[in-house]
């Protein structure tokens, strides 16, 4: 097991240097650079910014520098936000993220398994229907859409909740809704797919002959089983949270690190692209590796080994 | 005295294609601490009579039609799905043919067997591991309290068995219904498997319900045979009158099909020709008359009743019927014989 960690935590080391080498490369071959703009500078100020900023050095002196840097977590200045390091700007940025997007995971999570149990229980019934039907309305329809219509109806009609915004909590209630709509779906069906499936199974039906009610035969003998294919969702269904989130974040100005990307691709504002892409990778790698180990806690007869490769 | 009586038990799967009549008018006993086999090809309705014992035919499609089940005098097809759960697992212990399959493979066996006596009994998570340890000993499983920790996938298949009948025993039933529990298990196995029932009937007090498709497997544990075919009992009997004096043709096409240690070497097995009766469509007169090298006008058109033969022995055939030609079973068939 600790083997495996320290081989999985390797892994993870050299996909975040691939990621952030091809970066790094991408965006220089970019034509423009983050100083280009409608201004034209004077020469000797251009010149004074590109030195500040060493962006007259070679251009692998540059990366060299910039992995030195990143190895201490140091990602360097921004070129657009006076004064402000990218890691201000993710220390700012990532809470407002992680709140919108654990929120999104816990509601997806227990609505999704919650719809797809009643599904299942009431297999061809009124209430599996109306499962169905709000999943595939969740999964069909695209979460820009949904943030739109919420924002407009329930925003500016309604007045329910407001439409734009950080800092009341009120704010949260619509982006996290337009984020988890299509991840609740998801985990509705596969939920009661997997649901389905596990009720049919041959311990099912000893759980029964042992005279067990049915909240003990559903919770702890079918649940537990029906859990582990949705395990195999839980990567697509992490990295759906964090890029969905950007969408979500811009949709409703929420300043989390989705906008500040977003800008500053705009911006070309280096060091910023580069922090958070690296910041994305990072989270990303780390939860699949929390769900392989998840599967272990799951399912006993899965063992992390190093057969299994890194 | 009889613990369990089973009257005109039908049960019938609704289907798109129509009715499944998978058990139609089914009637046997069950004394106290008797142990009692049923035989029959497969898909002749032997799992659908015992779980509707169990009250666990899956409805829909399933329903119990018809009939009555009396375990200790209550009738169970009536009782509300709160006291059935009270009956199950408490005063019924089952087992089912595939052990591999049989047990919940994320929770350890100590959990599986716990959440028995935890439910019915009520009793503390430590009483009951003692209680499951020491099943577990019974059963003749060593170092219980290791492999109470452990999930089912680190025991072999004769082992999950074993686990199978301890925890179905853990309650002290009345009735202990095993649903071919040695046919997916390899031949060495499968003997010690019935070695341990046989050891274990006598130990525990309880009756016992045994499902084969094999009359070899029947033979040292019960005392009394029923032969079931197309949804029907064909016959039922002393385990002696069976072997010895069996009236059915279908009972003798069984017992020339399946090999026996107590036959002589020299009897050749027959395989029954044919296939067992569409249940969808059963056949008006004897659900047999396709297949059955004896077969008259009258079985075509007419069911045969029960002819009882003496006080456990009876068999439904017209050729027990007064006027009927004498046919009578001696291990080779002249017919066959001939051919
Ligand atoms: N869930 C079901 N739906 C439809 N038909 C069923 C179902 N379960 C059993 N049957 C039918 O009932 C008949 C008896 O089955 P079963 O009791 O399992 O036979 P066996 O004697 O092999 O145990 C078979 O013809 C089978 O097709
Ligand atoms: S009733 Fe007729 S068909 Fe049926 S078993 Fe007897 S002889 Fe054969
Ligand atoms: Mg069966």
């Amino acid at each position: 097991m600790v083997r495996y960690l320290l081989g999985r935590i390797l892994a993870a080391i050299l996909v975040i240097w691939l990621v952030i080498t091809l970066t790094f490369f991408l965006m220089h071959a970019i034509p423009g650079g983050p100083f280009a703009s409608d201004k034209i500078l004077l020469p000797q100020v251009q010149a004074n910014i590109n030195a500040r900023y060493h962006l007259n050095d070679p251009l692998f002196k540059q990366y060299t520098d910039y992995l030195k840097n990143a190895a201490h977590f140091d990602f360097g200045p921004t070129f657009r936000y006076q004064g402000r390091s990218v890691n201000d700007i993710i220390k700012e940025g990532l809470p407002r993220t992680a709140a919108i997007g654990s929120m999104a995971t816990i509601l997806a999570l227990i609505c999704g398994t919650f719809l797809g149990i009643i599904a299942a229980l009431r297999q061809n019934k009124t209430a599996d229907y109306v499962a169905t039907f709000l999943a595939t309305i969740g999964i069909s329809v695209p979460s820009f859409v949904i943030a739109t219509l919420l924002q407009y109806y329930v925003g500016f009609k309604l007045h329910l909740f407001p439409p734009i915004g950080w800092g009341d909590p009120n704010q949260l209630v619509m982006p996290v809704l337009a984020l988890s709509a299509y991840p609740v779906a998801q985990i509705t069906r596969l939920t009661r797919t997997s649901m389905l499936d596990v009720l049919h199974q041959d311990y099912i039906r000893t759980a029964k002959a042992k005279g067990l009610p049915g909240y003990i035969i559903v919770f702890r003998h079918a649940l537990k089983n029906a859990i582990i294919p949705l395990l195999t969702f839980m990567g697509p269904f992490f990295a759906y949270i964090l890029c969905g989130n950007f969408v979500i974040e811009y949709i409703f100005n929420i300043p989390g690190i989705g906008q500040y990307f977003v800008t500053s691709i705009t911006n070309r504002d280096y060091p910023v692209i580069m922090g958070t892409t690296i910041l994305v990778a990072t989270l990303m790698v780390t939860f699949n590796l929390l769900v392989d180990i998840a599967y272990t806690l799951v399912d006993p007869r899965i063992k992390l080994t190093d057969q299994k490769g890194v | 005295m009889a613990l369990l009586e089973v009257e005109n038990l039908s049960t019938s799967f609704y289907t798109y294609a129509g009715e499944v009549q998978s058990v139609s008018g089914v009637s046997f006993h069950v004394d106290e601490g008797e142990a009692v086999g049923i035989v029959g090809e497969s898909g002749c309705g032997k799992s659908v009579t015992v779980q509707s014992i169990m009250r666990l035919i899956p409805n829909p499609p399933g329903k119990i039609k018809n009939g009555q089940i009396r375990l200790a005098g209550r009738d169970l097809v009536r009782l509300p799905e709160k006291e059935m759960q009270k009956i199950r697992g408490k005063e019924i212990g089952m087992i089912f043919q595939d052990p591999m399959t049989s047990l919940n493979p994320v929770l350890t066996i100590g959990r599986q067997m716990t959440e028995v006596l935890q439910h019915h009994e009520g009793i503390g998570k430590n009483e009951a591991l003692g209680r499951a340890a020491k099943y577990l000993t019974m059963v003749g499983i060593s170092n219980p309290e290791r492999r109470l920790k452990q999930y089912p996938h680190e025991f072999s298949g004769g082992m999950r068995q074993r686990v199978m009948i301890a925890m179905a025993l853990l309650c002290n039933p009345k009735l202990l219904i095993a649903d071919e529990p040695t046919t997916a298990l390899d031949v060495t196995i499968q003997a010690q498997i019935l070695e341990l029932m046989k050891d274990l009937k006598d130990k525990v007090n309880t009756s016992i319900i045994l499902i084969t498709h094999d009359l070899g497997v029947v033979a040292g544990l019960c005392s009394r045979i029923i032969v079931m075919y197309g949804g029907k009992i064909v016959e039922m009997g002393s385990t002696q009158d069976i072997f010895k004096d069996p009236r059915h043709p279908y009972t003798w096409g069984l017992l020339k099909s399946v090999p026996r240690l107590d036959a002589s070497k020299r009897s050749k097995l027959v395989p029954i020709v044919g296939s067992p009766p569409d249940l969808l469509n059963p056949p008006k007169g004897c659900g047999f008359a396709a297949r059955c090298p004896h077969a008259m006008k009258i079985c075509e058109t007419q069911p045969p009743a029960y002819t009882d033969l003496n006080e456990k022995h009876r068999a439904a055939c017209w050729l027990l019927h007064p006027d009927a030609p004498k046919v009578t079973f001696n291990g080779i068939d002249e017919k066959e014989a001939r051919s």
